[in-house]
């Protein structure tokens, strides 16, 4: 519609605010308390406007848009409300120290030079120093509480509220749920996402690394390397350094939101005891080596190898946290040179029960919609995934999604913070999913809750699905789980009949005897109700770290190329043959199980690990260090002296995701480029091409 | 011998000047049957005894333990319509106050209650929203809104359930009114909400009490529950559930969205509007949020008709006010007239004038953020729009007399010190500009006014006033600026310093 601001003609839709409209056009309209994320608030009150044949000066951030509305920002009225208001936020402003930068800069554009109030009262002096990444100062706040609805409506832990009331209401951090003592952040139930900081105008709340550091002069676009999410951020730099990690708002998956990992958690990078250079290992000592002498060792010592002993004396097992690019490159490595398949990731135990059922399923083994898909979801079901701890900014929009009005259901053994939310809890035993996808699956069939021409247009074995089907009541399958029909019957009704059903699933699901096929029990509740290939629904895997889809799709597994194209494909042996010169490898190569078992044996005799902390992580750690100990040589490339570094034969040190340049597939399937350093550090990229 | 039926009232105000020594002293008497009952609101003659007679109640005033055996006798009683203050009222929401037991539902059903509820169940919602409509009632809680307009949009909106809200905060000191009738006759405050639910279709109904008013909540408490055991809170063969929430000693939550805030247990705060809660209020629903007084007021407009309440009063003002007198008038109390009368005959007619020894300096109208009114000014009708124009409030109906031992200066501060610690907090001209006009007014107290003080104090009331999220902010500078305007002597005397630079 069109209204006028300032005798201009803006173009503003229904819904929006006449802040929201003049912002889109263009038109600054001061103001503290709103915020692009968070729900108008009017409490500042600088954002004042006139609007034609309404009295008085309204606050433009709470006023709603009507057709034909004619505005004005700038009158003789408004500035001078404007310079009074900002008055009083400065009069409670310590007296003897700068104003924040905020609100200078707000007093120079309205033309507030001195505060006229003679010894006025003081904003009360309290620090939150208790939490690690930042600290809260009360002096240099304006109770906008722009902190507490980022907590509230963003992340949704609800940690924060403001205190007291009238003149000295400040932000707080709720009481501690052990003791119920309100010490600070640290007691309360912050999950120091940094939201808060974000969001605070003033920087009363900051950063400690921006205390410490100073402010950054430049920011460089990354992405986090932690999880499978793969927020946007903007890392700010100063003096070559990073000196903080702010969540950018047009990331697409993350959208201005992060979590304590990407948000604080990079100070690793300038960790101490990061591994500068190649290390020999001499009897119980390290050597330092040159990268020269390090490659010629790799490089005679796997050649050595592979002609004394053949090619699967060999294996590489690639990092999920490396880059597309590089992870390339490591299978091109062990295919071309190596002349196997002998190259796996850590998918192997996490989502390779994925990578099956959804292979087998729909013939693609990565999740079907994209994150922004939460938000068009006319119903979610999370099963046997904690997304608030393992992926808390899709954890925080599962959230906000469910306060919207969307209904949630949650499987899952553990009472779970969407458990305890949920619309539908459904609590079955550890080890039960296919009876309980199987039992959803019989009530849908019953009672006819198919997509028809869904199920005739787009799939096939439906007839064997039913039979499957037909035996696993809700009655009968009670025992075994352990969850009441009438919730099975509930569940079923409600996620066949919403109209968009959304599925995330993780390791709750995967990582059992029988993964494969509670995954595709999952894709067979979809495929039959319709609930996949439209907006707002799919199977959607959440993937742990944050390039295990990349590491994947690049062709870091043993039984499929790049792009999952099958190693018999002849066409693809042609093209193989013809752009890289080597023929492409038939044979299946070793999953990472297979290479314990044959390193114990003694056949795997030399392993690349890159990034990856199989001595710490991997189950069954007896028989992996047993593994490890047994191989000729052993090469591990990492940013620290892991668990599995102290196993190497020869250890090369990494860089870390904030000293690369490069591309990761994560939880939106997009790609974003990475930030550049020099340093004396080589990438994988480099290190495989020489 | 059959004992004496003597009418006693238990009203806290009444309980506060000695009603209740009087009861403590005669309960074990058995030639008396103490009756207690709704107060007369006449406060200056409390404790009252009264008693049936032929001609009608007798009544006693000020009445101590001693002088029962005058009353048995029925020596110098007076009959109770003859007391001028009474008698020259026109009482409708407040006839019944004084004769009946506030929790007798047979005695107030008797006496025409639950005739308006009873009508407006005959009729369809659409016409009982009209029938507010020809009324022409303004919401007596302060804001002075259109009645039937909120009952209008609620109906309108669809929503899975709509609330019906009776805000009985009564945060204005020297208001009593709705502690009178929670207190006094709490079924006229259920049939007016279960109207009103009639009307927009609401499930469910809350009354907000204050938290400084025990007496009342556990009155309406007891008053719901009897309403409900006898069927009285069935409508559309569902039983309309009302609850008593009590409040936590905060003015601001007589603000209706901070009221709601409240309701739903979080902070009490002031929402932005739009939405309005008509539109979505609690929880997010349709609301309607009245004051007590205006829920009162319905049933009598459904039993008598729109156009009876609209026969009274002024153009734009329709039916009757009820007004709080108190301070240093002569005769204290509860005021039921219609619109249209000015202030001076109000103090006049009713006050009778001033407490001997106190001669009359201002008079305060509309609780502590009302205007004040020198005695040049009294000739203003008792209207919504003639104060509007003027600048000033009815709010609530609450009007406050103040002598000659009034400090202006101390009074401006007293009740900018008000705003400042009710002050919500949420927006800065009141949470800081209450505070900064408090300090202003200390200084000037303490013989350091500056020469730019005065204007400063101008400039932050106009700041306030057009700047505020909601009306404590809004209308805080009024008592200070109309004190300024018509007692400068008061602050000139203090400001020694005026002139002296800073």
């Amino acid at each position: 519609m069109n209204i006028t601001i300032n005798g201009r003609t803006v173009i503003a839709d229904p819904g929006d605010t006449v802040y929201q409209a003049a912002k889109k056009a263009g038109i600054k309209v001061p103001s503290l308390c709103a915020s692009d994320h968070l729900a108008s608030f009017g409490s500042c009150r600088l954002c004042l406007c006139e609007i034609q044949g309404q009295a008085g000066t309204p606050a433009s951030c709470t006023t709603p848009v009507r057709h034909g509305m004619v505005v004005r920002t700038e009158t003789e009225q408004v500035n001078r409300l404007r310079h009074n208001v900002l008055e009083l936020y400065l009069s409670e402003q310590p007296s003897g120290t700068e104003w924040p930068e905020e609100l200078q800069r707000l007093a120079l554009g309205l033309g507030v030079k001195r505060v006229r109030y003679s010894r006025p009262s003081k904003r009360v002096m309290y620090r939150d120093e208790s939490n690690p990444f930042f600290i809260f100062d009360n002096a240099l706040c304006v109770s906008c509480a722009r902190c507490v609805r980022a907590c509230d409506e963003i992340q949704g832990t609800h940690a924060l509220t403001m205190f007291a009331r009238g003149f000295v209401t400040r932000p707080i951090a709720g009481a501690s749920p052990r003791n119920g003592i309100a010490g600070g952040f640290a007691d309360s139930n912050c999950v120091a996402c940094g939201a808060c900081v974000k969001e605070c105008p003033t920087g009363a709340l900051t950063e400690r690394t921006i205390l410490q550091h100073g402010a950054p002069t430049t920011t460089v676009r990354t992405t986090c390397a932690y999880c499978g999410v793969g927020c946007a951020f903007d890392a700010g730099v100063r003096d070559g350094r990073v000196v903080n990690m702010v969540p950018a708002d047009d990331g697409p998956s993350n959208r201005g939101h992060a979590c304590m990992k990407g948000r604080f958690g990079w100070t690793y990078n300038e960790a101490h005891d990061r591994l500068r250079t190649p290390l020999l290992r001499r009897g119980d000592r390290w050597e330092e080596i040159s990268w020269d002498a390090a490659l010629d060792r790799i490089a005679s010592e796997f050649t050595h190898l592979k002609e004394s002993h053949g090619a699967d004396a060999v294996g590489v097992i690639s990092s999920s946290r490396g880059t597309n690019e590089e992870n390339y490159l490591f299978g091109k490595f062990v295919r071309c040179v190596m002349g196997s398949n002998n190259i796996d990731n850590c998918a192997r135990v996490c989502h390779s029960a994925t990578v099956t059922g959804m292979m087998e399923t729909l013939g693609a083994s990565a999740a079907t919609n994209s994150i922004k898909d939460i938000d068009r979801a006319k119903l979610i079901l999370v099963v046997g995934a904690n997304p608030t701890e393992s992926h808390p900014v899709v954890g925080a929009q599962i959230k906000q999604a469910h306060r919207r009005g969307v209904p949630l259901i949650v499987v899952d053994p553990r009472r779970t913070e969407l458990a305890r939310i949920a619309d539908l809890h459904l609590q079955l035993r550890p080890g039960t999913n296919v009876a309980l996808l199987n039992a959803m699956g019989h009530v849908i069939a019953k009672e006819s809750l198919f997509d028809h021409p869904f199920i005739a247009a787009r799939t096939e074995g439906f007839e064997d699905w039913l039979k499957a089907v037909s035996e696993c009541t809700p009655e009968e399958m009670e025992p075994i789980t352990g969850v009441s029909a009438h919730l099975v019957y509930q569940a079923a009704r409600d996620y066949a009949k919403s109209g968009a059903s959304l599925s995330l699933h993780g390791l709750g699901v995967t990582e059992h005897r029988w993964g494969s096929h509670g995954v595709m029990a999952l894709c067979n509740l979809a495929l039959a109700t319709g609930n996949i290939g439209k907006p707002g629904t799919g199977i959607n895997p959440l993937r742990g770290q944050n390039n295990v889809q990349g590491a994947s799709d690049v062709g870091c597994l043993p039984t499929y190329f790049a792009g999952y194209q099958s190693l018999d494909d002849l066409a693809l042996a042609s093209l193989h043959q013809s752009v890289t010169g080597r023929p492409l490898p038939t044979k299946r190569g070793m999953k990472t199980p297979d290479m314990w078992d044959a390193a114990i044996a003694g056949r795997l005799k030399g392993l690349w690990i890159i990034g990856y902390d199989v001595a710490q992580t991997d189950p069954n750690l007896k028989k992996v260090h047993q593994a490890l100990r047994n191989l000729k040589f052993l090469v591990v490339q990492d940013l620290f002296m892991s668990e599995t570094a102290k196993f190497a034969t020869l250890i090369l040190p990494g860089a870390s995701f904030l000293e690369r340049k490069t591309a990761l597939s994560q939880i939106l399937n997009g790609g974003y480029s990475g930030f550049a350093k020099l340093s004396t550090l080589r990438t994988g990229f480099s290190l495989i091409g020489e | 011998m059959k004992p004496t039926r003597l009418y006693l009232a238990n009203d806290t105000s009444a309980m506060a000047a000695g009603a209740g020594r009087l009861a403590d002293a005669w309960k074990e008497r058995p030639e008396v049957q103490l009756v207690r009952t709704s107060a007369r609101g006449a406060f200056y003659l409390e404790p009252v005894v009264e008693q049936d007679s032929p001609h009608g109640r007798m009544a006693w005033f000020n009445v101590s333990p001693d002088d029962l055996p005058r009353i048995e006798s029925g020596l110098e009683g007076r009959l109770i319509d003859s007391i001028p203050f009474l008698r020259q009222q026109t009482r409708y929401t407040f006839a019944n106050f004084g004769m009946t037991e506030p929790l007798a539902l047979d005695a107030y059903q008797s006496q025409g209650g639950y005739k308006g509820l009873i009508t407006a169940l005959d009729m369809s919602p659409e016409a009982v929203i009209e029938e507010i409509k020809t009324s022409g009632l303004r919401g007596r809680g302060g804001a002075a809104f259109p009645v039937w307009i909120k009952w209008q949009i609620a109906r309108q909106t669809e929503a899975d359930d709509k609330y019906v809200v009776a805000n009985a905060d009564e945060g204005d000191a020297g208001t009593y009114c709705d502690r009178m009738i929670m207190e006094g006759d709490p079924f006229r405050l259920i049939e007016g909400m279960l109207i009103c639910a009639r009307a927009i279709g609401a499930t469910r109904g809350y009354v907000y009490c204050r938290h400084e008013y025990p007496a009342a909540a556990a009155t309406m408490r007891t008053a719901i529950r009897k309403a409900m055991e006898e069927g009285v809170l069935d409508l559309n063969g569902a039983s309309f559930e009302i609850e008593v929430i009590i409040g936590a000693g905060s003015y601001v939550c007589g603000e209706e969205t901070a009221l709601l805030e409240s309701l739903e247990g979080r902070r009490g705060v002031v929402r932005a509007k739009p939405p309005y809660p008509a539109v979505a209020g609690l929880y997010g629903r349709p609301t309607i949020v009245s004051n007590v007084l205006t829920f009162a007021t319905i049933p009598n407009i459904l039993a008598r008709g729109g156009a009876w309440h609209a026969s009274m009063g002024t153009e734009r003002s329709r039916g009757t006010i009820v007004l709080q007198l108190g301070g240093r008038a002569k005769q204290p109390g509860l005021v039921e007239i219609p619109f249209g009368r000015t202030l001076r005959q109000v103090l006049e007619q009713f006050g009778d004038g001033m407490v001997p020894g106190s001669r009359f300096k201002a008079v305060q109208v509309g609780g502590p953020l009302g205007s004040l009114f020198p005695e040049s000014k009294l000739d203003i009708p008792i209207c919504y729009d003639a104060f509007a124009e003027a600048g000033a409030i009815l709010g609530h109906g609450g009007i406050v007399v103040y002598d000659q031992d009034t400090d202006m200066v101390e009074l401006s501060r007293h009740l900018m010190a008000f705003t400042a610690d009710e002050s919500c907090g949420k927006c800065t001209p009141c949470r800081v500009g209450s505070v900064r006009g408090r300090e202003i007014l200390e200084r000037i107290q303490a013989g350091q006014g500056r020469a730019e003080d005065l204007e400063l104090l101008h400039d932050l009331g106009d700041t306030m006033k057009a700047a505020s999220l909601c009306a404590l902010g809004g209308r805080a500078p009024y008592p200070v600026l109309t004190a300024i305007e018509h007692f400068p002597k008061d602050f000139r005397s203090k400001q020694s310093a005026f002139g002296h630079q800073q």
